[in-house]
């Protein structure tokens, strides 16, 4: 049985918040990024990268919406529901109930949330459509079926309405519309909750805990890894991998090239571009790109020893050019000629000649009557005609003398031009050195004549060893360049290649450190909130196993988020021995057990979702088992509405009989689908109902009376002050927690009443003013009164009945919160 | 209060001797006496709590003195106790669909009120 089993669970009371499951002390995973970020020491890009990364993925989408409730579902035409069926809620944490026997039309009020807000429902999925046929009500066909579901968004002054409705017979053709306050309407596919309802499903029916727990293993993972809160960093991650896997790839690629291109170029190992590339390319660390830049561009390299250089140098020789040999030597030929024909006709000669005749007609100029030569004497030789002659003579002389001298000036002149041509350049090829040899010689060849001779001779023989060098260094270079083309584009393929990687190796390093910065918060928040969820689930399964002699060990996930292999594994052990979760348990046992996984999942702090709807928990259950359930919900019920559709009665008992609160609902079916839900009890009926108890119980003693009654009508009003309360709260959109510290302080009822009435838990001693104006003059009375009963003195109640009806009038008043915008 | 009174103890002897046995009644009735025996331990207790209270409040009904308890003893026990009374009445009786309590259950039950009742007369 339940209760006695662990008495310490049951230390915490039911109406004791100081015990929040660990699943909302859990701080969503957006946030937690948030915080983290901000404290690690990570260069800016890295930061940057993760924000990214981080900033696009669904991290918003449950901060934007406040946590959601419902208020009330109304249900027409749809599946066992004829004419217009409302359910209508208290939009907060707590239990429902709603109770009726099979067929009475509960169950399509429960198909019908979910349907409202999915479109589908999991109970006809991939059924045979038979089955699913009849979704629309067979007695009420004049209209439209339509599902509206009101909710409570926090922070919303306003309620939400989600409608869903059919154009035609086809179940899954259904538009669905939510009008929020401040937001219009909106088709619900655009939603930002539509990623959450998905990874959260605040539904559970029979079907779905049967299916769950039937499936394989990594889709039972999936499950629960959802809703760790991980699928946001996974999804970051997988933003990060394709340009990781881009710049890997590039990586690989340039590294896959290298050996050939570096075999390519040991093949060339006598072109020394090849080599130098070759030294170039396997540098340690980086590559010197700028030399195989360099070689690729093609410009000449530094060093001038190797064979190439001897090539090029052997390429570019310049041999005498033989047209300028030849007009020389010819011309060295003619002055040589010249001066031969005027051999013997002394130049020198000539002109004393042509001087001496001056002098003499100039002496006979100036002695005209002297008609003897002054040097030999004879007379009558020196007249006019003499003279005459004279002149005549002295310029054919001078001519003479000129010719003569041109000629040997030619001579020269010629043999300096023919010498002229020889040049030596600073680096022969060995194989013209002979005849380059004979060539500079020519050079102190004096004698014009055997110059001549030997000018023309060595030009050619040189002219022609020059040409034969030329023309095979030529060949050679050619046969190499084309060679080194083919390598040179490999080459500068590779290049690009490899300095785009290398240019991002920074890139690729801050992307592996923004990865692994969220594998390892991934490793880390799974292994911390797996435990988290571990714990509630075996603190589930020990109220649900009961009698069972299995033991739920440990729950784990095995293997990462992508693995192929990754499976829920559910140690268990049966009586000591270990065994396989599912192999040895009953089917009520394996039922109890994906209640234990799959209600945490409801109450996971990343869900957008206040409310869990479960349709039918209690079957299969053996009745020790339902006092358990009872309190596993109503631990989930302290933090999320819960929903609970069942036709079992033991379950209300089982809230009753353990003094658990409890909003109980009864689904009554009339002639023609005429569906009733009527209120049975909540929490502030409860405590009246008891104080009715009391006051009915004729022989009591007085203490009963003035202690006893003003205690359970004290729970009364405390219940509908909670409940104003709370919804005040959830409209502020104010956290959860201030309200929890103030129900959980001493001065419990003054401080939740200043909630419920003025949302400020400070303004205790504005109450009574308030409660006088809104409840009537008698209000702050009752209210001392019920406080009275805590004390010694008790409280003096004449009337009991009337007492509890003044009771009652006032908490009805309170449970609802003025809306104050 | 001092120590329990006789009666009580019998009563808890009375419901090891059915748990233990194993010849006489079936299985099912023994487990029923045996509850019954318990729950007329607690009740004893509880009325001894109430009278020592209010003098004369053990004379009313279960239902009230339930409720009362809460004033007299810490929530908590007043919890425990209302639950396994509950637990209890139903071992006790007939259900037309329910099968009775196993001895699991009565064991249980039986440590929950053996401790109960010690924590009752404090």
């Amino acid at each position: 049985m339940t209760v006695t089993e662990q008495p310490q669970q049951n230390a915490d009371h039911p109406a004791d918040p100081a015990q929040p499951t660990p699943a909302d002390q859990r701080v969503p995973v957006a946030e937690l990024v948030r915080t983290r970020l901000g404290e690690v020491a990570l260069t800016e890009p890295v930061k940057a990268l993760l924000k990214e990364a981080l900033g696009d993925s669904e991290t918003g989408e449950t901060s934007t919406v406040g946590r959601i409730y419902l208020e009330s579902v109304a249900v027409a035409r749809f599946r066992g529901i004829g004419p217009r069926a409302l359910l209508k809620l208290s939009p907060r944490p707590g239990v429902n109930l709603v109770v009726g026997r099979n067929g009475s039309g509960k169950s399509s009020i429960a198909e019908g949330i979910e349907t409202a807000f999915t479109g589908v429902n999991m109970r006809w999925q991939g059924q045979h459509a038979t089955r699913s046929s009849n979704w629309r009500n067979l007695h009420d066909t004049d209209g439209r079926p339509e599902i509206e579901v009101k909710l409570a968004i926090e922070g919303d002054t306003g309620r939400s309405t989600l409608t869903r409705t059919w154009e035609g017979d086809d179940f899954d053709d259904s538009q669905a519309e939510l009008k929020r306050p401040g937001h219009g309407r909106a088709p619900l596919d655009q939603v930002d909750w539509k990623q959450a309802l998905r990874d959260f499903r605040p539904f559970l029916s029979y079907v779905d805990l049967d299916r769950m727990i039937s499936g394989k293993p990594s889709e039972m993972y999936d499950s629960i890894a959802t809703i760790l809160g991980l699928g946001q960093l996974s999804a970051a991650d997988g933003r990060l991998r394709p340009e990781a896997k881009a710049l890997e790839d590039a990586d690989k690629v340039a590294k896959a090239e290298l050996p050939g291109l570096k075999e390519a170029l040991y093949e060339l190992e006598d072109d020394d571009r090849a080599v130098q590339a070759l030294v170039a390319v396997d540098t340690a660390g980086t590559p010197d790109f700028e030399t195989v830049e360099a070689l690729i561009a093609g410009l000449p390299a530094d060093t001038g020893d190797g064979l190439l250089a001897r090539l090029r140098a052997e390429a570019e020789v310049r041999g005498p050019e033989m047209a300028q040999v030849r007009t020389t030597v010819d011309r060295l030929r003619r002055a040589l000629a010249d001066v031969e024909d005027l051999r013997g006709t002394g130049t020198e000669d000539a002109l004393q000649r042509a001087e001496l005749l001056e002098r003499a007609v100039a002496h006979n100029d100036r002695h005209p009557d002297a008609a003897s030569c002054p040097v030999c004497g004879t007379d009558g030789m020196l007249d006019a005609a003499w003279a005459a002659d004279a002149i005549a003579q002295i310029a054919a002389l001078r001519q003479e003398a000129e010719a003569a001298a041109g000629a040997r000036s030619e001579l020269r002149s010629a043999a300096r031009a023919v010498q002229d041509l020889v040049h030596t350049p600073l680096r022969i090829p060995s194989a013209l050195a002979d005849p380059w040899r004979a060539w500079t010689a020519c050079r102190t060849i004096s004698d014009p004549d055997e110059l001549a001779r030997r000018a023309h001779e060595a030009a050619a023989t040189l002219a022609d060893a020059c040409a034969a060098v030329k023309a095979n260094a030529v060949r050679e270079l050619e046969k190499r360049d084309e060679r080194w083309r083919g390598l040179v584009i490999r080459l500068a393929g590779w290049a690009e290649r490899a300095r785009a990687v290398e240019a991002n190796k920074p890139r690729l390093r801050d992307i592996r450190k923004a990865s692994t910065w969220i594998k390892t918060l991934a490793a880390e928040l799974r292994k911390q909130r797996m435990e988290g969820f571990a714990d509630q689930s075996q603190r589930i399964w020990e109220r649900l196993r009961q009698e069972s002699n299995i033991d739920l060990k440990a729950v784990s996930l095995k293997g990462s988020e992508k693995a192929n292999v990754r499976k829920l594994v559910m140690d268990v052990s049966v009586d000591g021995q270990e065994a396989s979760a599912l192999s040895v348990m009953s089917q009520g046992e394996q039922h109890s057990l994906a209640l234990s996984l799959f209600l945490p999942r409801a109450a996971t702090a990343d869900s957008p979702f206040g409310f869990i709807v479960i349709d039918d928990p209690v079957q299969s259950m053996d009745p020790a088992k339902v006092n358990g359930l009872a309190q596993v919900l109503h631990e989930l019920g302290e933090h999320r509405q819960v929903v609970v559709f069942t036709h079992d009665t033991r379950l209300q008992r089982a809230f009753t009989s353990q003094d658990l609160p409890v909003t109980v609902f009864e689904v009554e079916r009339a002639e023609s689908s005429k569906v009733k839900v009527k209120p049975v009890t909540d929490p502030v009926r409860q405590a009246l109902d008891d104080a009715r108890a009391i006051a009915s119980t004729s022989d009591l003693p007085t203490a009963a009376r003035t202690h006893v009654l003003p205690s359970l009508c004290r729970i009364a009003l405390e219940n509908a002050f909670l409940e104003a309360a709370w919804i005040r709260h959830h409209r502020s959109g104010a956290p959860e927690h201030t309200l929890q510290a103030a129900v959980g302080s001493a001065d419990k009822l003054m401080k939740v009443a200043a909630l419920a009435l003025f949302g400020d838990a400070g303004r205790t001693g504005d109450v009574y003013g308030k409660l006088r104006s809104l409840c009537g003059p008698r209000a702050v009375d009752l209210l001392k009164q019920c406080q009275d009963g805590a004390h010694a003195a008790g409280a003096q109640i004449t009337d009991p009945h009337g007492f509890v009806d003044d009771i009652e009038t006032m908490a009805q008043k309170v449970r609802k919160p003025e809306v104050t915008v | 209060m001092s120590t329990p009174t006789i009666s009580v103890e019998e009563l808890l002897l009375t419901a090891d001797q059915l748990l233990a046995a194993r010849t006489g009644a079936t299985a099912a009735g023994r487990h029923r006496g045996a509850s019954l025996a318990l729950r007329t331990a607690l009740e004893i207790s509880i009325d001894r709590v109430l009278d020592a209270a209010v003098p004369g409040l053990a004379g009313t009904t279960m239902r009230a003195k339930m409720l009362c308890l809460h004033c007299y003893t810490t929530a908590k026990t007043a919890r425990r106790t209302n639950a396994v009374w509950s637990h209890l009445c139903l071992g006790c009786h007939y259900h037309q669909y329910e099968i009775g309590p196993t001895h699991d259950q009565v064991r249980t039950w039986r440590t929950e009120v053996g401790e109960l009742v010690g924590t009752l007369t404090l």
